[in-house]
């Protein structure tokens, strides 16, 4: 179309063709840079920059706007980059849970707990893989972190959440059950701070000058996912320091199967599809310290009836693995504690070789904001009897009721004899129908490992030193989850670290 | 231009050509060149014309049988695909819809070239975020507009302008909703999307008055400027922009110019589209309209306005009637009455296209149809308002001036179907310059009366324009002999109907009541007839008597079937019988056949009691015979008999002992006279109004009508109830007595109904000359036939006549 135009413009036949070769030597070039095997060196410093910040955060997520935030509020220019067509990343459409260890709302309901509770809880599922001063650090700022949140006006459900793995319910719940509660409010600050976020700008490769300080960024703007053809080149300068808050690999297959070759395109993924590892292996490149990447987590609460994260989750977290039981349709018995950390849940999903099914009564469901849309799309389905929800699921109906008559001693007894699962304060037998079920398959959700961080969040490279000017928070950074990542830890992990990494930069530590 | 520069140059005019013929052989190199390959990609044109489908597809992209959209807007496209699933718009790019709706190439991408890049920016020039969010704020699963990423995100990232749109949510969630404009793929569209060709635009939307778009381009920018270079006047620029034709190019209409130049020096000329091109279904109606098949005028010859007049403009009766009449006089049609009350602003009043219509005036020839038709159809157009009892009421006109129309001979007959024979509206109070009756100008006025009748009607005297057309029977202050004749006549009715079906019913009760206390018991000698009389016949009717009955019958039902009809017009059952009778005209005259037969038979009847009243002309004695036991002139003895009947009913007496006529059959022979004396003569003033108006005034034709009405009403009932009770239904005689046709019954009957005639009889002696043969086989059989027939139909006529008086 463009050569068309010119031509009407009434270019000369020899100004045609130099403009037309010129496009092809061009094209020939960007085409062997794009094609090319991925170089093992950064990108060159640039003889000129096109723009320059003090800090600039890659990734508009949880931990990238908090990044920026502080970066700006400790007095330096900023710049969000986000790869995607819409800022937010995973946060964006994240579940909105946030563990709190000794918050406001537990003392208020009651409920004694500690950052050193809820560290031990996050080592016990990290199989103490966790970098336990990392883990530390976020669980001693837990409150903090939230009363940030609270200060950018992120409100919060009143009742905290009990999540697997959890000694005890510590979760706050956004008011709409999704991260973009938060990421939005953060975002109007960002605005409200003069901070660009840039969508479609893609980090093509962090640039070392010859001290390996992170000088800047290689990037293309106007890039359209998943496009590589798409965008211009840009160089931008941090004078200051680079955030790498990019986030997880959950849907990057090529990078994803390398470490868990079991995680094939058969895998769903709860995470958005710009959930990709460019960023993290770029660092690495950059010499950056990989941390426990293969431990790859999936969710154990998603329904293989839907696509992505679904709304089904929602039945299983807050009804099905709290109220109810979860058993094998094959046995119709009880397989594991429902409320045990995600990896044990999740592996034990697996070994089933089936989709397991969750159950719960009407008294169950009372928590489950979105039980009419499950209902109508399917995922979840209501019955009237146990004896029609084992028709269905093809559950061998005598021992399902042996299985939930146990229950519910056990809610009489205050004590589940056979996993040891935490009793609600709130349970009840399941015997009010009707009774709901959804089937469970996990999904990949979230990816534990990364490049190392210290608790400044500084990347440690390869030669045991920060690398200057590389700072890194959230998903990309591995180590603090450790094997296992609790529910609602990331959002705890991403805003604590994300704002440590925009005080760090805009320090320059 | 390159070119441009070679020839400023000033080279010879050779290389000028041949470096002209090089640039294009370039300029063709190139355009064909990408196309090919692509050739099913349209060229983006930048001053692509909106439905012009060609100039950017070279190929085929909408059925062939489609009409041309050629300068349609989305408006007009829209209007025939409006019930599509999915939506038109869902199925073409967004550029399109944009293009349609008059947004063009530049609009989003401005002037500049290469073209601008839109974003999201450009959208929210005229897409409003919270309009936006409103419109989906009900699609189902999540507004897309105001998701979790709240409701500013970029519009690319679902909706596309050049390419298919996608929706972005369903790379994590998987939503139903179509995002315009997905394209959806042509199979799909063509299997669900509504046959373009049956879709008819006329029919679709037979009210609009545009029912095509305009043949060509919404409004190509420079065709119009360079027309307004010299057309510069008001009415072909801001005026025309402003108008409702303000859309169109001037070459939309104005075609035939190739060569500016030429047509600057007026060496062409231009034509005209047709305005059929675009207002087809005025132009079909067009067709049969007055001015178009006898003036042979074009659209233009009203519509002088087409560059200037506004949507919505015009439109009223007034603006209608001042177009009609510069060519029509307006002292001829808009003087006074409707016209002149539109012109003063009553929208009530009827203008000109109210009754002629507009575009569809009807050519009425000078043949007996055509002036039914026409005669018809302005009178529907009268009644459309004038029975509309809200517009009366509004502008204190008379609020019965239909239904009193309907109630006269006129009405009656025009409702029967015989349009072309009576008088309608028009006919007497003219069509235009329509004045209420009090001024002397009006056609209805009674000086002007005479004129107005002798349009029909010939050979009356003055007096006959005293007939009212729109007689009130209810107004006794107006009309009061109309009044008083209607309230007699139903006071008749009242009375006689009392009487007599009081009468039958306790006949009736009595009768039945007495065989089911005699039932089972054993004949005692009194009742069991000698056996003798019971086969031994005398004859009652002579055949002269048989024979009139017989007229009678056969002359009394057809006026019956003939006049109901026209009695009840708007009955449901009046057209089926008319066309029974052999349509309208044939059932007028059999009616009056009928009534021929029945005059005879009334004078023969006279004559016949003069005879017996006077028999050889002998006068002496005659009130004897007049009250005598073989008259059927009311005595003293039927006043004792009914009394009698009475106590008979009521259990306090034996049934009276009948001579030869009991007093009902003397009522039913009287009732004939009585009737033919009203009914005969107002029949013949009916038939006969100009003759009768030299005897009386106008007004009595009126009576007559009334008269004649309830009168016959009167007759038919009271035959086909009372009558038919007495000689048929009665207990004894059920289901019929026979001998008024076959002539002669038993004795043991004789002795039973009438035994003082029997008496007499014996006392004179005359019954061995009353003797007769028991009746044929033959003639009985004719008796049960016609006489069972006459009943039924009597009946029938009976239910029929009830249904029409009660629910018509």
């Amino acid at each position: 179309m463009k050569e068309k135009f010119d031509v009407k413009n009434g270019l000369t036949r020899r100004g045609f063709i130099k403009t037309t070769g010129g496009v092809a030597l061009a094209g020939m070039a960007a085409g062997s840079l794009f094609a090319g095997p991925l170089k093992a060196f950064g990108a060159e410093m640039p003889e000129k920059w096109d723009e320059e910040f003090d800090v600039i955060v890659v990734g508009s997520g949880f931990a990238g706007l908090a990044a920026a935030i502080e970066a700006k509020q400790a007095g330096s220019s900023a710049v969000v980059l986000e790869k995607m067509r819409v800022p937010g990343g995973n946060s964006i459409i994240n579940g909105g849970v946030f563990a709190v260890a000794g918050s406001p709302k537990q003392e208020a309901e009651g409920i004694k707990d500690s950052p050193e509770l809820l560290l031990e809880d996050m080592l016990k599922a990290g199989l103490y893989l966790n970098h336990v001063e990392l883990a530390k650090t976020i669980a001693e700022k837990s409150r903090e972190a939230v009363q940030w949140t609270e200060s950018l006006g992120v409100q919060y459900k009143d009742r905290v959440t009990h999540l697997g793995g959890h000694s005890v319910p510590r979760s706050y719940s956004t008011h709409n059950s999704s991260g973009s509660a938060i990421v939005t409010k953060q975002l109007d600050k960002v605005k409200e701070l003069g901070v660009d976020v840039r969508t479609q700008s893609y980090v093509m490769s962090i640039i070392q000058d010859k001290e390996g300080r992170a000088a800047g960024l290689k990037i293309k703007e106007g890039y359209r996912f998943p496009d590589e053809s798409t965008g211009t080149v840009k160089y931008l300068k941090a004078n200051k320091g680079v955030v790498l808050a990019s986030g997880g690999f959950g849907r990057d297959l090529y990078f994803r199967t390398i470490q868990d070759p079991k995680l094939t395109e058969n895998v769903d993924s709860t995470n958005q599809p710009g959930a990709t590892a460019e960023v993290l292996m770029d660092a690495l490149r950059s010499g950056a310290t990989p941390v426990q990447i293969s431990w790859i987590q999936l969710g154990p609460w998603t329904s293989p009836d839907e696509k992505g994260m679904g709304i089904g989750y929602v039945f299983n977290a807050m009804a099905g693995f709290v109220y109810g039981v979860m058993v094998d349709p094959e046995t119709g018995k009880r397989f594991i504690n429902e409320l045990a950390d995600r990896k044990i849940r999740a592996d034990a999903i697996i070994r089933l070789g089936h989709p397991a099914v969750t159950i719960a009564d009407s008294q169950g469901v009372r928590r489950v904001h979105n039980l009419d849309r499950a209902l109508e799309k399917g995922v979840v389905k209501k019955f009237d009897t146990l004896d029609a929800l084992a028709a269905e699921y093809n559950i061998p109906p005598e021992p399902l009721k042996e299985t939930i008559n146990a229950w519910n001693r056990y809610i009489k007894q205050g004590q589940d004899r056979e996993y040891g699962r935490y009793l609600q304060t709130d349970s009840e037998a399941i015997a009010n129908p009707p009774y709901y079920a959804c089937r469970a398959w996990p999904k990949v959700h979230h990816t534990m490992g990364g490049i190392q961080i210290n608790n400044k969040a500084q990347v440690i490279g390869l030669d045991k030193k920060p690398i200057p000017g590389l700072y890194a928070a959230g998903e990309i950074a591995g180590g603090v989850h450790g094997a296992v990542r609790l529910g609602s830890c990331a959002v705890l992990d991403c805003i604590v670290f994300g704002r440590t990494a925009g005080q760090s930069a805009a320090a320059k530590v | 231009m390159t070119h441009k520069l070679f020839l400023k140059r000033g080279l010879p005019f050779g290389t000028k050509a041949i470096g002209l013929i090089f640039i294009i052989f370039l300029f063709s190199l190139f355009h064909t060149g990408p196309e090919e390959a692509f050739s099913q990609d349209p060229t983006r044109v930048r001053d692509a014309k909106p439905g012009n489908c060609a100039s950017c597809h070279k190929e085929q992209v909408i059925p062939s049988a489609h009409p041309d959209t050629s300068g349609m807007n989305l408006t007009q496209c829209l209007s025939c695909h409006k019930e599509e699933d999915p939506k038109l718009t869902n199925t073409f790019p967004l550029s399109h819809s944009h293009l349609l709706s008059g947004v063009s190439c530049a609009g989003c991408h401005g002037e500049a070239d290469p073209p601008e890049f839109v974003g999201t920016g450009t959208c929210l020039g005229c897409h409003k975020t919270e309009d936006l969010v409103a419109a989906t704020k009900d699609v189902k699963d999540a507004n897309p507009h105001d998701s979790h990423y709240g409701p500013e995100l970029d519009c690319d990232l679902c909706h596309h302008a050049h390419k298919e749109s996608e929706n972005f949510c369903n790379q994590c969630h998987e939503f139903d909703f179509v995002v315009p404009s997905p394209i959806v793929k042509p199979a799909k569209a063509v299997k669900r999307a509504a046959p373009v060709k049956d879709a008819a635009p006329v029919e679709t939307a037979p009210k609009k008055k545009m029912d095509r778009a305009p043949p060509d381009a919404g409004k190509p920018e420079e065709a119009v400027l360079n027309c307004r270079g010299c057309h510069s006047a008001p009415e072909y620029t801001e005026k025309f922009d402003r108008s409702v034709h303000g859309l169109l190019a001037c070459t939309t209409c104005h075609t035939g110019i190739e060569n500016v130049a030429q047509h600057m020096k007026k060496e062409t000329k231009t034509e005209l589209t047709p305005c059929a091109a675009c207002h087809s279904a005025i132009s079909v109606q067009f067709e049969d309209d007055v001015h178009g098949v006898e003036a042979k005028m074009t659209c233009a010859a009203c519509h002088t306005d087409v560059h200037i007049r506004m949507a919505g403009a015009g439109g009223t009766k007034a603006a209608v009637i001042n177009r009609c009449t510069t060519c029509h006089s307006k002292d001829q049609y808009v003087q006074f009455g409707h016209a002149k009350e539109v012109l003063q602003g009553n929208e009530d009043s009827a203008g000109c296209s109210d009754c002629h219509g507009l575009h569809d005036i009807a050519v009425f020839k000078e043949t007996i149809e055509d002036k039914a038709l026409q005669r018809e159809s302005f009178m529907a157009a009268c009644i459309s308002c004038h029975d509309n009892q809200e517009l009366v009421r509004r502008n204190n006109l008379s609020t019965d001036i239909v239904e009193s129309y309907e109630e006269t001979y006129h009405g009656k007959v025009l409702h029967i179907g015989f349009p072309e024979r009576v008088a309608g509206c028009a006919d007497c109070h003219n069509g235009h310059n329509i004045l209420p009756a009090t001024d002397p100008q009006s056609t209805v006025h009674p000086d002007n009366l005479i004129k107005d009748c002798k349009a029909c009607h010939s050979g009356f005297h003055a007096r006959f324009v005293k007939f009212e057309a729109h007689a009130d029977y209810s107004n006794s202050e107006r009309y009061p002999v109309l009044f008083w004749t209607n309230a007699f006549m139903i006071a008749l009715l009242v009375c006689v109907f009392f009487f007599f079906w009081v009468h039958s019913i306790l006949w009736w009760r009595k009768a039945y009541w007495k065989k089911w206390k005699d039932r089972g018991a054993a004949p005692t000698e009194e009742n069991i007839p000698f056996a003798l009389e019971t086969v031994l016949y005398v004859q009652r009717f002579s055949w002269r008597d048989r024979i009139m009955h017989i007229l009678l019958v056969v002359s009394f039902f057809l006026l019956v079937m003939t006049g109901f009809p026209i009695k009840y017009a708007e009955s449901a059952w009046a057209e089926v019988l008319i066309n029974l009778m052999g349509g309208p005209q044939m059932t007028g005259l059999l009616h009056r056949i009928s009534a021929i037969v029945l005059w005879a038979l009334f004078l023969y009847t006279c004559w016949l009691s003069l005879k017996f009243l006077f028999p050889k002309r002998q006068v002496r004695g005659w009130t004897k015979r007049l009250f005598g036991p073989e008259s059927l002139f009311f005595n003293k003895k039927d006043w004792e008999d009914l009394k009698g009947m009475f106590r008979w009913f009521f259990n306090r007496g034996e049934m009276p002992q009948f001579e030869r006529w009991t007093y009902w059959e003397k009522f039913d022979f009287f009732a004939v006279f009585w009737g033919m004396f009203v009914i005969g003569l107002s029949g013949l003033m009916l038939w006969l109004p100009e003759l009768f108006s030299y005897i009386l005034p106008g007004w009595m034709i009126n009576v007559a009508t009334v008269a004649h009405s309830e009168e016959a009403f009167l007759a038919a009932i009271f035959i086909f109830t009372v009558h038919f009770f007495h000689n048929h239904l009665a207990p004894n005689k059920f289901p019929m007595e026979s001998n008024i046709f076959t002539g002669r019954y038993t004795v043991a009957a004789l002795k039973e109904e009438r035994p003082e005639e029997y008496e007499r009889m014996i006392a004179e002696n005359r019954l061995a000359s009353l003797e007769r043969k028991a009746p044929s086989v033959p003639s009985r059989f004719f008796a049960a036939f016609v006489g069972i027939a006459a009943v039924l139909l009597g009946l029938l006529l009976t239910v029929l006549i009830f249904w029409a008086a009660l629910f018509y």
